[in-house]
């Protein structure tokens, strides 16, 4: 199943990246700078990440886009991103997910808005850096009036005291990014893979007070591209 | 190569359940109908008793080591099945249901679970009918009927009769050969805030047609209780949570019942 997953996933990647109003500004960046680009930072021996970014108004143009496997939001989802800070440590990701019909009454989308934390970029050489440590959170929502952000008025106050709708998630991972070989000729900048441990708010409530759940019960596994265009 | 370190790789880790779709996912691994299955088991080997005991426990959401502890308990004393008053789940999510579907299948004698109010939050109502079956059911153990009923009215729109008087009345109309008494088990119990009260005079009055009803077992308000609610000598026992390490033994006899509070 898992291969049908990642090949779809890709294929979406592909595709969005196709459709993404940034592909064609990166294309351009890399031919010749456009004049809405500014550079921060410099660059350094190992970590040689550069966060170019756009001005103004521009800024609310996508920087890169990703696909993810699992990681409870969903058994695909993709989606666009942006990255911040002077090396572009920092990345906001929005995605939307699929939730298979499975054993349940319907299949459901999900959105998850997702902060990731990138704080070394080791250059392995030329064209392949690895990232030793990428973490953050990731709030997850299901897409469907089947689940509550607040109880219904129906219930006393605090009967259930949390939120169906709403999935607070953290993450610890690492990735490998690869950067076209010959400048230029490519539409994106780089290719990153990741791949990452996370638990979500309600798993981890369940881990904290019982022994018999095992790390495995709580954490799962989830593995992603994003590829950067600018 | 690496297609086949890929293929295996994936094998690998959906077989280990490495991926985590989602809380709601209803992605059900494992056993499944086990109500079913043990309600067959109950009914061949109690077939013709007339005397037989059963344990009743309820409320284990989120009290794994508890729950665990409960079936080694109960696995150490004679009863011929065990019954599980509802809320499984805390938040209703699929890998809570599994959790304890895992840790209660230890146990050596046949069980069954009824639907709780925390199990029907998010997609949970359909995760425990995947895993446990219909939310209103009935079973035989020697000549008494069991009749278990979804009553948490509150987590459900009008459109869903809780509890189910149609399921009743059938119920009623095509009885099973060779009951003799009945026994109503259930969640949450009428005037419970979960209940629908507009009714609990109805349910009283509905329950009571059935053939020699002993007693009313119930959960959700997390102690023990012991209650006549409707002055008829009928009792409503409620058990508490397993965080309070408490649960029932009830012997049915030939000519009444006896009961025992367990600590563990």
């Amino acid at each position: 199943m898992s291969m049908r997953l990642l090949s779809f996933s890709v294929l979406c990647t592909v595709a969005i990246l196709l459709a993404n109003p940034a592909s064609g500004q990166s294309f351009a960046y890399v031919k010749s700078l456009p004049k809405d680009t500014v550079h921060i930072g410099k660059p350094r021996e190992k970590d040689r990440r550069i966060h170019i970014r756009y001005r103004g108004i521009n800024r609310i143009i996508p920087t890169m886009n990703v696909a993810q496997i699992a990681g409870n939001m969903g058994v695909v989802s993709i989606g666009l991103g942006w990255d911040h800070g002077c090396r572009g440590q920092w990345e906001t990701a929005a995605m939307f997910g699929f939730i298979p019909k499975e054993d349940g009454e319907k299949s459901y989308v999900t959105f998850t808005l997702k902060e990731s934390f990138i704080p070394w970029s080791v250059s392995l050489n030329d064209h392949m850096a690895f990232e030793p440590l990428t973490c953050g959170i990731y709030f997850n929502s299901i897409l469907s009036r089947d689940f509550w952000v607040r109880e219904p008025e129906k219930y006393p106050k605090g009967y259930y005291g949390f939120s169906t709708k709403i999935r607070l998630n953290i993450f610890v991972g690492e990735g490998i990014t690869f950067y076209p070989k010959r400048e230029g000729d490519h539409i994106f900048k780089s290719a990153t893979l990741f791949y990452e441990f996370g638990t979500t708010d309600i798993y981890f409530i369940s881990r904290a007070t019982n022994k018999y759940l095992k790390f495995w019960d709580i954490f799962g596994l989830s593995f992603g591209v994003k590829v950067k265009l600018i | 190569m690496f297609k086949k370190a890929f293929i295996l790789l994936s094998i690998i880790l959906v077989s280990c359940n490495a991926l985590d779709i989602h809380p709601y996912d209803c992605d059900i691994k494992g056993e499944r109908d086990i109500n079913a299955r043990n309600i067959g088991k109950i009914s061949v080997s109690l077939d013709t008793c007339r005397q037989f005991s059963f344990a009743f426990i309820s409320d284990t959401q989120r009290w794994y080591d508890e729950t665990e502890d409960a079936v080694k308990d109960i696995n150490r004393r004679k009863v011929d099945f065990v019954i599980h008053g509802g809320d499984l789940t805390d938040f209703g999510a699929t890998k809570e249901f599994l959790w304890q579907r895992d840790i209660l299948c230890g146990l050596r004698a046949p069980w069954v679970a009824l639907i709780g109010n925390h199990d029907c939050l998010g997609s949970g109502e359909q995760a425990f009918e995947a895993i446990f079956g219909a939310q209103n059911y009935w079973f035989k153990a020697g000549n008494v009927l069991f009749v278990c009923l979804n009553t948490n009215a509150l987590d459900f729109d009008y459109d869903t009769p809780v509890p189910d008087f149609s399921f009743l009345s059938n119920l009623l109309n095509n009885l099973p050969e060779g009951v003799e008494k009945t026994i109503f088990v259930m969640h949450a119990r009428p005037y419970a805030d979960g209940f629908n009260n507009n009714v609990a005079q109805v349910f009283d009055h509905y329950t009571r047609e059935f053939p020699n009803v002993q007693f009313y077992i119930f959960g959700h308000e997390h102690k023990l209780m012991e209650r006549d609610l409707f002055d008829t000598g009928l009792i409503y026992y409620g058990v508490s949570n397993i965080e309070k390490k408490q649960y029932y033994i009830f012997t049915i006899k030939d000519d009444g019942y006896e009961y025992e509070v367990v600590e563990f």
